[in-house]
């Protein structure tokens, strides 16, 4: 299956930062897990009047398991490396444990053990760990079954017993491996829409500025703050009893805000060195600047409690693929999607075929897309461009 | 069959509701597999012929009762059928019969509890089966056993059920609340960005008024183009290919006329106003999911800065890390909002009632943009902003 890239490429990066973030708590249940599994086997052997040695190994052998789970968790603070690693390598030794004391015991009644291994190491919502756990969990059956044939020799006279063990395992591990896998994608749902969203803010928060500097009557070309602001900043620091600590930058801020060479600034300002101007030039209200994207964030943002209701709205999920939809509207909004882009709104460019084509068929995009429309045009895309291609230059002529 | 494993394998685009239906799916299938080998297998369970016969007419009806629900879009109640039906299979499987293979079907009836991730149905059927499980553990201990078995192996028997069942209890309540949180921050940035794109389409519209141009559903080769597209791809995909040229004719319709005063239209029929509603959501006026996928498909080739760790704090903090820089910024920020409010224009790009800039100071959470200092700064000199906010007039 084709590898999809993301619409924005930049939200890998906060895709990772909230597998991070939530990989620390699923860590310490997976953890916990592991100590309490420790603690039942160690009463256990100890109950049952098992050698020292024996209850010492199994010991060693969990805490080693939890040390370099807590090892891991310290060095992630250098490198998420670490915790990604801790994953894989709880996961196998986990798993190992539990086929140690299934061999040591020489019992069925620990078979279970590995179904439980399973759903510890599923806490970690990861496929390349599902995927690893599952080769590792019919690799074990497989060789307990080959191996260690006495395990399954039970006290029963049911005919098809060996069949029906192996079905029945079969059958539960395939329900398992679907319902983690599905689990992980249901988190891989938010990552992805939540890392989607931040970038797109972003991007919104840049489109708006320069839409903003287009407009000749937006205020921000018309007010001159800095005297107001510095008469304020002045009382403020009468109020101190303090000679007035703003008044330079100001005046260098409305310099650069009236696009007074740096150079210049720099000489009438010994003591302000390149890095200062750069950073105070992201203070200008005139400009695409840092301070310009956090007017325009606070203006919008809002505190507000959400129901229930809202918070699980599927209004919130922007698609023309949805399954309430019928097919003559799935094949309405692609098309006045595909002509819109390809025509442009005021303020936009009009995309290429090319750049259409390339967005539509090899990013994540056209999983918002019936399939069936998205192949049709991915076969006909020269029909496509034949008849865009007759819009626009329409448009031209009438131009 | 491969455009449901294609689902499976891309439900990470798929929304929760959609999921939720997935899922019945899967386990319908799962269950109808088993009720087809409960047909051959029955031959060697200890029940009478009729027993039998009616166990699995009973499994035909529940599977038709699934299947019916789920035609109805009732998943919910298709869950608890499903739960029920899985429960029941178990039961028949296990009664009777000292083996193996019924004590891992505990397991199984377990996870399709899991599967739904759905706390009380867990905590109502997953009990029921673990106690279901520990009886039978307990009372059928001798054909799970060897002939030398451990000591006290049934007890182990029931503490991997236990612990099983209690590992996926806290997977389903950690679930419960990752996600619950994850879906506050998502609404929060979505609404948030559906904010911006309110005050985007009336940029967009005032761009479009100085250029004297006519909206783009007004074009008649925009209309000419989207009627042959959608011919040409509804002639492959559909039977009737007409349907969609009523359909875009609507659309063009709904535009001019106002979506409102097309649902009011006591001419209009009742099927054309349940489109209407449909395609309210993809209108081009409107900061509808089509104008935001527009944008969105738009800003990808919007030129963007290398990204860095700090791209998505918004806070003076993260512009300047100096206490006097970070007081002139807040006074920058006071004067321009201010004065954003005070004209008329302004107004128009913001949602709610705020009159006077504090209004605003005090609908966010101050903490998100400024430092201590300069939120202590403002408390402790709001009559001072005040007074030079009315001098500048």
């Amino acid at each position: 299956m084709d590898k999809k890239y993301f619409i924005f490429p930049e939200t890998q990066h906060y895709r990772e930062y909230l597998e991070f973030k939530h990989l620390r708590g699923q860590n310490t249940l997976v953890a916990f897990a592991i100590f309490f599994m420790m603690i039942l086997t160690l009463a256990y052997m100890l109950i049952s009047n098992y050698p020292a040695a024996s209850i010492i190994g199994f010991g060693l052998g969990y805490l080693v398991i939890l040390i370099f789970n807590f090892a891991s968790v310290a060095y992630s603070q250098e490198h998420y490396y670490y915790l990604k690693l801790n994953k894989y390598v709880t996961s196998i030794s986990l798993f190992t444990m539990m086929l140690v004391t299934i061999i040591y015991f020489k019992s069925p009644s620990f078979i279970p053990l590995l179904f439980v291994a399973y759903a510890i190491c599923s806490i970690y919502k990861d496929t390349k760990v599902l995927l690893g756990i599952t080769f590792y969990f019919v690799f074990s059956m497989i060789m307990l079954i080959i191996n260690f044939e006495y395990l399954f020799d039970f006290n029963n006279a049911f005919v098809i017993k060996d069949l029906a063990i192996a079905f029945f395992v079969l059958l539960f591990l395939v329900m398992l491996l679907l319902s983690s896998f599905i689990i992980v994608k249901e988190k891989t749902f938010f990552y992805n829409n939540i890392s989607y969203a931040k970038e797109k803010e972003y991007r919104n928060l840049a489109l708006l500025m320069e839409f903003e500097s287009k407009e000749k009557t937006s205020i921000i070309h018309q007010k001159d703050y800095y005297k107001i602001i510095d008469n304020l900043l002045n009382e403020f620091s009468q109020k101190l009893d303090i000679s007035n600590p703003f008044k330079e930058k100001l005046e260098i801020i409305e310099k650069l805000s009236n696009n007074i060479e740096k150079s210049k600034i720099l000489n009438d300002y010994p003591t302000q060195t390149k890095q200062d101007l750069e950073r105070l030039e992201e203070l200008l209200v005139n400009k695409d600047s840092e301070l310009r994207k956090l007017i325009i964030k606070i203006k919008h943002t809002q505190t507000k409690r959400y129901k229930t209701r809202e918070i699980f709205s599927a209004t919130h999920f922007q698609s023309f693929n949805k399954q309430s939809d019928s097919m003559e509207v799935k094949i309405l909004c692609f098309v006045v999607y595909y002509v819109v882009l390809k025509k442009g709104l005021p303020g936009m460019k009009s995309l290429s075929n090319q750049e259409l084509y390339d967005t539509f068929i090899n990013s994540d995009l056209c999983h918002f897309i019936d399939p069936k429309i998205i192949k049709i045009y991915r076969d006909n895309a020269d029909v496509f461009n034949t008849i865009v291609d007759e819009m626009t230059l329409g448009v031209k002529s009438n131009d | 069959m491969i455009n449901f494993i294609k689902k499976v394998l891309h439900s990470e685009f798929l929304p929760i509701s959609e999921v939720r239906k997935l899922k019945v799916h899967i386990v319908m299938s799962f269950l109808f597999i088993l009720t087809l080998v409960t047909i051959p297998f029955s031959f060697f369970l200890n029940y009478s012929t009729l027993i039998k016969v009616l166990s699995i007419a009973v499994f035909a009806l529940f599977y038709l009762l699934c299947v019916i629900l789920v035609r109805f879009n009732k998943i919910f109640t298709a869950i608890q059928i499903s739960i029920i039906y899985s429960v029941l299979l178990m039961v028949f499987y296990t009664t009777g019969i000292s083996s193996f293979y019924a004590y891992i079907f505990f397991y199984i009836t377990l996870t399709i509890i899991v599967f739904y991730q759905e706390i009380y149905s867990y905590f109502l059927y997953g009990t029921l089966t673990l106690v279901l499980g520990i009886l039978y553990t307990s009372s059928y201990s001798e054909g799970l056993m060897l002939q030398n078995d451990v000591e006290g192996s049934v007890f182990i028997y029931i503490a991997g059920l236990v612990i099983y069942y209690l590992v996926s209890f806290i997977q389903i309540l950690n679930n419960e609340k990752l996600y619950a949180d994850l879906n506050i921050e998502w609404v929060k940035m979505n609404n948030l960005n559906i904010n911006y794109q309110d005050e985007m389409l009336y940029h967009i519209e005032d761009m479009r008024a100085e250029m004297k141009k006519s909206p783009i559903y007004e074009d008649l080769e925009f209309q000419k183009v989207a009627f042959e597209l959608s011919e040409f791809i509804a002639e492959q995909v559909l039977k009737d290919g007409k349907q969609i040229t009523n359909l875009i004719d609507l659309y063009i319709y709904i535009h001019e006329k106002g979506l409102e005063s097309v649902l009011k239209n006591d001419e209009i029929s009742i099927a054309m106003k349940k489109n209407s509603n449909i395609l309210g959501k993809y209108l081009l006026n409107q900061n509808s999911d089509m104008f935001s996928m527009i944008i969105s498909f738009y800003l990808k080739f919007h030129q963007t800065k290398e990204y860095k760790s700090n791209r998505y704090i918004y806070n003076v903090e993260n512009i300047t890390s100096l206490t006097d820089e970070q007081i002139i910024s807040f006074c920058l920020i006071y004067f321009y909002l201010s004065d954003e409010i005070s004209e008329s224009k302004g107004l128009d790009s913001f949602k709610s009632e705020e009159k006077s800039i504090d209004d605003i100071f005090n609908k966010i959470d101050m903490n998100e943009f400024f430092s201590e200092q300069v939120i202590t700064f403002y408390n402790d000199n709001i009559d001072l902003l005040k007074k030079y906010n009315e001098k500048k007039g």
